[in-house]
């Protein structure tokens, strides 16, 4: 399925030890996380999936559902039955990621006293904050992976990404919150002079006149316990930004080694392909192992070549019959149809393979019937994959 | 108003885009508007982008993108009189994330400006006491694909609940209202004929009908495949035809082995709506998959002509 001189997926999937599986909203990156996660386990290798957001059918089938952030062992030979060639070794986990819980084990970490960590975990904007502040979930995930990957519990770690509307959302994420995170805590309070912020002057600030002026305007704005509250969570968070900031560190650090290796799944369709040629120009540029493409959903048709206008031209004759040859017409239409869409995917396919160069694999998945929810399922889309 | 919400990527703009033509057909001037500074409606009806300010789109339908930075600043200096607030706290482009997100201010913004645009009249006069014709007769929230946009219409009562006193509280009461008035408010729910869609838009339906503070308009199927024969008396051939062609090989066989697939494929999709319809009970209109791949404003209006059957 991939190009002679490029390396096959397998290979890119044996040699690395972390798998970030990135693509926009709805592409397929959970089913297709999962799905690689099973064929290395049952070529032999020990491997964790860490999905996000897994319909409900698919997290039944990987055990997850009800625990979060836990790595679930499944047991392959339950799920496949006994005809299943399983190799010596190889072995399945899944962990079903939960932002909340790691905000919280960040919190645990990095504050610096039991009085922190109290008076953040009891605050009402933390809760909000965890939740909606963005690149939230994403740098959550990584936390988590790089924890995972630490632990060397595992050969493979495959890592499924949130809903992006650009791919490279992801990869900013945890600069952005950081930014957000710091700019937001410190910057409120002091009016940006030359430099950077000092969190000494801010603590200073926090307690100083300047603080007072403003608390007075935004209590009338909001009332004096909003106020108290958001600045009792101000000042804690504040507490933890140094040890995040080196942690954002080693996670892009991890992300940019040798054991980690990027694939975009992409729907073949005009707008996500040229976003996918986007996300690997920049993730080359930026210096970030990206190692191939997964098309998923290709639209299957029967037919090759171009179809003519009519049945009539085919290989079908005339019955005679007017509704009967309605109906060979409306059969007709349809093979049309799905020619056409075949046509239109494998065209852009073509660009994609064009732009980005010989030597990345590209695996094609068709558009499948009904839902992939299970184990079974995921097994026949290996098939695919190699 | 017409809030139009669901799971990224089902179609909320393409049906936000066709409801706005059909009205504006119908001679009802209306404005679409879009959350977080998308631009979706100036693409697809090929125009520049429209701002903060609102553009047309064609005869009667115009456009307007709410940008977060924007709108902050309008809401609190224009409509809450707090300058100073804005310029303490939400002038930085960092902070202003931060604190909307802590606050969450952004989607309370997001539907204050709608609100304002319902508060416009004809006249310029302006404000929830304004009288005679309204600017917009019909307002239609292309709403951001995050958590289906229900956290858009949480977020009155989300704010409620944290001021409980000060001008911030009484103008979320007032949205809150507002979003509470059947006369005025109404959510339509769009999704695939697919399962994930579908049982997210079951949820979703469910969670608006617990908290019982907006009405659903109704269910929109986008997508679907449209049957493959177009009455039952050819669809009775079907069989014969079959046979037919899967005897005369070649290019009669792989047509039929096509069409066996989108029989397939429909099946799947009626049962996918069958179950969104027991659940529910809720109106529910189809709109066809079109093969095009790009839409342009013909296909728009195609699909408008569909939703026209609903109202
Ligand atoms: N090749 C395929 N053929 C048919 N259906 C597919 C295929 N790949 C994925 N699906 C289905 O598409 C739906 C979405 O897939 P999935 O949840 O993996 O996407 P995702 O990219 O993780 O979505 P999100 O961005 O919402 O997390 C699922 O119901 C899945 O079963
Ligand atoms: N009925 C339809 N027939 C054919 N294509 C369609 C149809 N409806 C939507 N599309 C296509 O599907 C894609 C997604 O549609 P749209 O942008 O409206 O989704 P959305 O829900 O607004 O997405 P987002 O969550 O990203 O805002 C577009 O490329 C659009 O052209
Ligand atoms: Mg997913
Ligand atoms: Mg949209």
């Amino acid at each position: 399925m991939s190009d002679s001189s490029a390396p096959d997926l397998n290979e890119v999937v044996k040699a690395h030890k972390v798998l970030v599986i990135c693509g926009t909203g709805g592409v397929g990156k959970t089913t297709v996380s999962a799905s690689i996660a099973l064929g290395a386990a049952l070529a032999g290798q020990r491997v964790l999936v860490m999905t996000i957001d897994p319909a409900k059918r698919l997290a039944d089938s990987l055990g997850v559902v009800g625990k979060l952030n836990e790595a679930t062992p499944i047991d392959l030979r339950a799920a496949l039955g006994d005809d299943v060639e399983l190799s010596e070794g190889g072995s399945l986990h899944a962990m079903m990621l939960d932002a909340k819980g790691t905000w919280d084990d960040t919190v645990r970490r990095f504050a610096k006293s039991q009085d922190t960590q109290d008076r953040i975990f009891n605050n009402n904007y933390y809760q909000r904050a965890s939740e909606s502040l963005s690149g939230s979930q994403e740098y959550m995930a990584m936390e988590r992976l790089l924890e995972m990957h630490a632990t060397e519990a595992y050969d493979l770690v495959v890592l499924d990404t949130p809903p992006t509307r650009n791919a490279l959302d992801f990869l900013e994420a945890p600069d952005r919150l950081m930014a957000v995170l710091e700019e937001g805590i410190l910057g409120w309070l002091i009016p940006k002079k030359r430099g950077r912020f000092s969190p000494v002057a801010a603590g200073a600030r926090l307690f100083g006149r300047g603080r007072e002026a403003m608390f007075n305007v935004l209590e009338r704005f909001m009332g004096a316990d909003v106020i108290r509250g958001l600045a009792d969570f101000i000042s804690a968070m504040s507490e933890l930004l140094d040890g995040m900031r080196s942690r954002a560190g080693e996670v892009m650090e991890l992300l940019r080694s040798e054991d980690c290796a990027f694939l975009m799944v992409a729907a073949p369709n005009r707008i996500a392909l040229s976003e996918g040629l986007y996300f690997h120009d920049r993730l080359a540029e930026a210096g970030i192992p990206f190692r191939g493409f997964v098309i998923n959903r290709v639209r299957p048709a029967f037919g090759e070549g171009k179809t003519p206008a009519t049945p009539w031209e085919s290989n079908w004759t005339r019955s005679g019959e007017a509704t009967y040859d309605a109906a060979v017409e409306q059969v007709w239409d349809e093979h049309r149809r799905r020619t056409r869409w075949a046509h239109v995917d494998r065209h852009h396919i073509n660009a994609l393979k064009a732009h980005c160069g010989p030597t990345l694999p590209y695996v094609e998945i068709p558009e499948l019937e009904g839902e992939i929810h299970d184990l079974d399922a995921l097994r026949l889309l290996l098939a695919y994959l190699e | 108003m017409l809030f139009v919400l669901g799971k990224g990527g089902v179609g909320k703009s393409v049906v936000s885009a066709s409801l706005g033509l059909l009205a504006a057909e119908r001679g009802r001037r209306a404005i679409i508007t879009e959350a977080a500074g998308a631009e979706t409606m100036a693409a697809l009806f090929d125009r520049e982008p429209v701002g903060y300010t609102p553009g047309r789109l064609a005869t009667n339908l115009q456009a307007l993108s709410i940008q977060p930075g924007a709108a902050v600043e309008e809401y609190l200096v224009r409509t809450l009189k707090f300058r100073l607030v804005y310029e303490m706290v939400f002038r930085n482009r960092f902070v202003e994330p931060f604190m909307s997100a802590v606050m969450g201010l952004s989607d309370l913004i997001t539907v204050g400006k709608v609100m304002d645009l319902e508060w416009e009249r004809v006249d310029g006069s302006f404000g929830p006491d304004a009288e005679g014709p309204n600017k917009y007769d019909l307002i239609i929230v292309d709403s951001p694909a995050t958590g289906h946009g229900l956290s858009l219409l949480r977020s009155p009562q989300a704010m409620m609940d944290v001021t409980r006193v000060g001008p911030l509280f009484n103008n979320a009461r007032l949205i809150r209202d507002l979003l509470a008035d059947e006369q005025k408010t109404g959510v339509v729910l769009v999704t695939l004929a697919e399962d994930m869609p579908v049982s997210e838009t079951i949820q979703a339906a469910t969670e608006l009908r617990e908290r019982g503070n907006v009405h659903i308009s109704g269910i929109v199927v986008n997508g679907v495949v449209p049957p493959v024969f177009d009455d039952p008396a050819t669809a009775e051939c079907w069989d014969r035809v079959r046979r037919q062609g899967l005897e005369l090989g070649g290019a009669a066989a792989e047509s039929v082995r096509d069409a066996e697939r989108s029989l397939r494929d429909r099946n799947r999709a009626e049962e996918h709506i069958a179950r969104l319809r027991e659940t529910l009970g809720l109106p529910l209109i189809e709109l066809p998959l079109l093969s095009k791949r790009d839409l342009d404003a013909k296909a728009l209006a195609e699909l408008g002509t569909v939703l026209g059957a609903w109202s």
